[in-house]
């Protein structure tokens, strides 16, 4: 064996290898494999020295938020029949602006005076999914939401039937849908409950619910009482006003075409926070407008500025004008699609929630 | 705590244990970022989105497949590649070593490692500063195991040239 042989075995004498007999005979009996092991050594020293003093630098402090809701919630009709409370929108705004950088929900202790409910359906290992029932205005006592469940697709509708001191009934109705692949995944609507059987539970905040979803697996509720009707329940408890890095926040949008109004999903949310994420939205006459902070082939590029987003298309002049800060980015991409239809009912805007974008894509493509 | 319990508990949403977590390791990864890229602000940036994609994925993580940590460099290393990308008018200008003076550091074995190719630096540092066992190496790298032994003998020898030919200064 000579020294050209033996070197990469020098090299894996470093790593604490072992070598065949021969090659360890040579590096034994030759000055310049030996000179060579020993530079070696020393350059790992050095390497781990400088890393030393690398490794003393101040680390930036974090804060980890609770977990959001996750992706696949879609939802497909207006605020009418999802049950997120009404308001004026000018009101929202400066609400947010009063309360600081932060939105809160005051928890009250049980047997006090709160009549909403809050609770926490957790999808096994997934984010729980927050939803808000009211105990005293039965407009607000239904919610659902749409989720990957064991990797199937699952929809759920909880309604609060009634009140017993500190327990509530629910009434809880489940549907099993085919796993979402392209245009499979379109179409999640609240009629597709009306046909399912209802099961009731007696629920106490503070404890834990368990929701078997035959064929599927199982919900996890958990819940706690509130003292008021959440804006957005689905939005994370004490949420910063500043998104996070990658974050495409947009929250009950208003959309105006060449400064008319043309479009108010009042009460509709979404919050993408994945670079390879987007968020598409519908409005009826209006098409849809899938929006990325990364472009997008085809896409136009937008302006982002606080909770505007400007951007033009089809020969017109969009504003998007939300209830929050959209991103960190000033920069927005939007792929609009003016001829875009929604499946079943035309009528109702949507929002999906976070998609990957070739996701939205295809889906948008198969309703062409 | 070993990976599974720190794992189980990142997975239960434990913000308190994440955060000790990350505060014992970050440190590690960041170091290693910041010989991808050159720069310290984006090594934070990337660490941070880092722990941010395990703590909102834990499941991301498999640990038949290595350590916790191990996956975190694999994650980390990603992000900085995605960076150059978006950085360099071409994905083939990331696999060019950082110019000499380039990165902001003042250490000279620091500067040898920057003229070193992206893959020779991270090999080397996850071998000689972190320890990592040739599976890792492969696994972090995406490179057969084989070919491990073979690429760090590459790197070490290539480093050596840099640090014969470079100028040493004490620190």
């Amino acid at each position: 064996m000579n020294c050209n042989e033996a070197a990469e075995f020098v090299s894996a004498l470093c790593d604490g290898e072992r070598i065949p007999a021969v090659a360890a005979a040579h590096v034994g009996s030759c000055d310049g494999c030996q000179t060579q092991l020993r530079e070696y050594i020393a350059l790992g020293a050095e390497m781990r020295r400088a890393a030393s003093l690398e490794m003393e630098r101040e680390l930036k402090p974090m804060v980890w938020q609770p977990k959001r809701g996750s992706i696949s919630t879609m939802w497909q009709k207006g605020w009418e029949t999802m049950r997120i409370p009404r308001f004026a929108f000018a009101a929202l705004v400066m609400g947010i602006v009063a309360l600081g950088s932060t939105l809160a929900v005051v928890k009250v202790r049980a047997h006090s005076e709160g009549s909403v409910v809050m609770l926490a359906v957790s999808r096994g290992s997934d984010e729980p999914t927050r939803l808000a029932l009211s105990t005293v205005d039965k407009k607000q006592a239904q919610c659902a939401s749409f989720g990957l469940l064991e990797k199937k697709m699952v929809g759920y509708q909880i309604n609060l039937l009634g009140r017993d001191g500190n327990r509530v009934e629910l009434g809880v109705k489940t549907k099993v849908y085919p796993p979402p692949t392209g245009a499979a995944s379109t179409s999640y609507l609240l009629s597709d409950f009306t046909p399912e059987p209802q099961k009731t539970y007696w629920f106490e905040p503070g404890e834990t619910l368990r929701v078997d979803v035959p064929g599927a697996g199982a919900l996890t509720v958990t819940g706690e009482w509130t003292d008021h009707m959440p804006s957005f329940p689905s939005l994370a408890q004490n949420q910063k006003l500043d998104p996070g890095p990658n974050e495409l926040r947009i929250v009950s949008p208003l959309l105006l075409r060449d400064k008319k109004v043309v479009g108010d999903m009042e009460g509709g949310s979404t919050i993408a926070d994945e670079p390879e994420d987007g968020v598409m939205i519908y409005f009826p006459r209006e098409g849809s407008f899938i929006l990325s902070l990364q472009h997008m082939d085809g896409a136009v590029q937008g302006q982002i500025n606080l909770n505007r987003i400007f951007f033009q298309s089809d020969g017109h002049a969009y504003t998007f004008l939300t209830a929050e800060p959209v991103a960190r980015s000033q920069q927005i991409w939007i792929l609009h699609n003016p001829r875009y239809k929604s499946g079943k009912d035309q009528k109702s805007w949507f929002i999906t929630g976070e998609m990957k974008v070739k996701d939205l894509q295809q889906m948008e493509a198969a309703k062409q | 705590m070993d990976d599974q319990e720190v794992w189980k508990k990142i997975s239960q949403g434990d913000a308190r244990a994440f955060d000790t977590f990350y505060r014992e390791s970050a440190p590690r990864l960041q170091a290693f970022l910041r010989q991808i890229v050159g720069s310290r602000e984006a090594a934070e940036d990337l660490t941070q989105e880092s722990y941010l994609q395990l703590w909102k994925g834990p499941n991301g993580y498999q640990p038949e497949r290595g350590s916790l940590r191990g996956y975190l460099y694999g994650v980390g290393r990603k992000r900085a590649a995605e960076w150059w990308r978006k950085r360099s008018p071409s994905a083939e200008a990331a696999e060019e070593p950082i110019e000499a003076g380039r990165a902001e550091s003042s250490s000279v074995m620091m500067d040898a490692l920057q003229r070193l190719p992206e893959e020779q630096r991270s090999l080397l540092w996850l071998r000689e500063v972190e320890g990592q066992s040739y599976a890792e190496l492969a696994e972090i790298l995406g490179i057969p195991i084989g070919t491990v032994r073979s690429r760090l003998f590459t790197a070490r020898e290539a480093l050596r040239q840099v640090w014969q030919a470079g100028p040493r200064r004490n620190q």
